[in-house]
């Protein structure tokens, strides 16, 4: 069972955001969700034609 | 600890590796539904195949084109990897907005976690058994999200590590968690799974403690 949401929550929703943002926005080489959105030339509806770099 | 930092996982041609034990009996893998469609062939051409596959988009498996021709169930058991799935809403949360959406939806999580790492434990137990390493992918739709949770929560619960250290881990190879800045239960859960965590090893150890 959860407690109720606390100020600790908050600090660890606080703290962890930041190092998403940061994570994010650090480099350019650290951005691959936006630049796969930005591309965006898959059928996301469509799995078998997703690319895949295994 | 063996803390892997390649950056090859580019989303959604992902499929990248997050942590490995230092003995390299455990080994977790992150990626999306496309990675689990790949994982018979990741399989011919590792070292370290991947024996167990956890679904946290059960119900978008079922739906989405181009999933195996023989179905998802066929495909893992000819890859011979071992399957769960669960279906986990994925929706946004504000705790100030909507307190009563965001503590259903971290209770639901918080009871799948649970039943996760009792299939893991099962699993790991019977690994040990037959001298083999615990090679997971876990994996939902986009792979950012629920499964990374999923992973984070494993971390805690199986490796000790602290909410941040478990999500740093991932921002190394995965730096795109976008998702997380929209839902809110999931620092909720995050922080009672990691405040509870003895008492959850030993509900965990009671309900996966077989007799001889």
């Amino acid at each position: 069972m959860l407690r109720p949401w606390s100020d600790a929550v908050e600090k660890l929703r606080d703290e962890a955001l930041w190092h998403i943002r940061h994570a994010a926005t650090a480099t350019e080489h650290h951005t691959p969700l936006c630049r796969s959105l930005a591309a965006f030339p898959y059928d996301f509806g469509d799995i078998s034609r997703w690319p895949m770099a295994l | 600890m063996i803390l892997v930092t390649s950056a090859d996982g580019r989303w959604p041609c992902d499929l990248c590796q997050i942590f490995v034990s230092e003995t390299g009996e455990q080994r977790y893998y992150l990626g999306s539904l496309a990675a689990a469609n790949h994982v018979k062939q990741h399989n011919e051409n590792t070292d370290a195949p991947i024996s167990m596959v956890l679904s946290f988009c059960g119900r978008e498996m079922q739906k989405i084109r181009g999933q195996p021709y023989e179905g998802w169930e066929h495909c893992f058991r000819s890859a011979n990897v071992t399957h769960h799935a669960w279906s986990m809403d994925d929706v946004k949360t504000n705790h100030n907005f909507r307190p009563d959406v965001c503590a259903d939806m971290a209770q639901q999580w918080f009871t799948m976690w649970i039943q996760m790492c009792e299939e893991l434990m099962l699993y790991e137990t019977a690994c040990a058994h037959a001298i083999l390493p615990l090679t997971v992918l876990f994996h939902c739709f986009g792979g950012i999200h629920r499964s990374s949770a999923a992973l984070c929560a494993w971390l805690l619960f199986r490796h000790d590590l602290s909410p941040m250290e478990s999500l740093c881990l991932l921002l190394k190879v995965r730096p795109s968690l976008a998702p997380w800045t929209q839902r809110d239960h999931v620092f909720w859960v995050l922080h009672e799974w990691y405040c509870q965590r003895e008492a959850l090893r030993d509900l965990v150890r009671l309900t996966t403690c077989r007799p001889e």
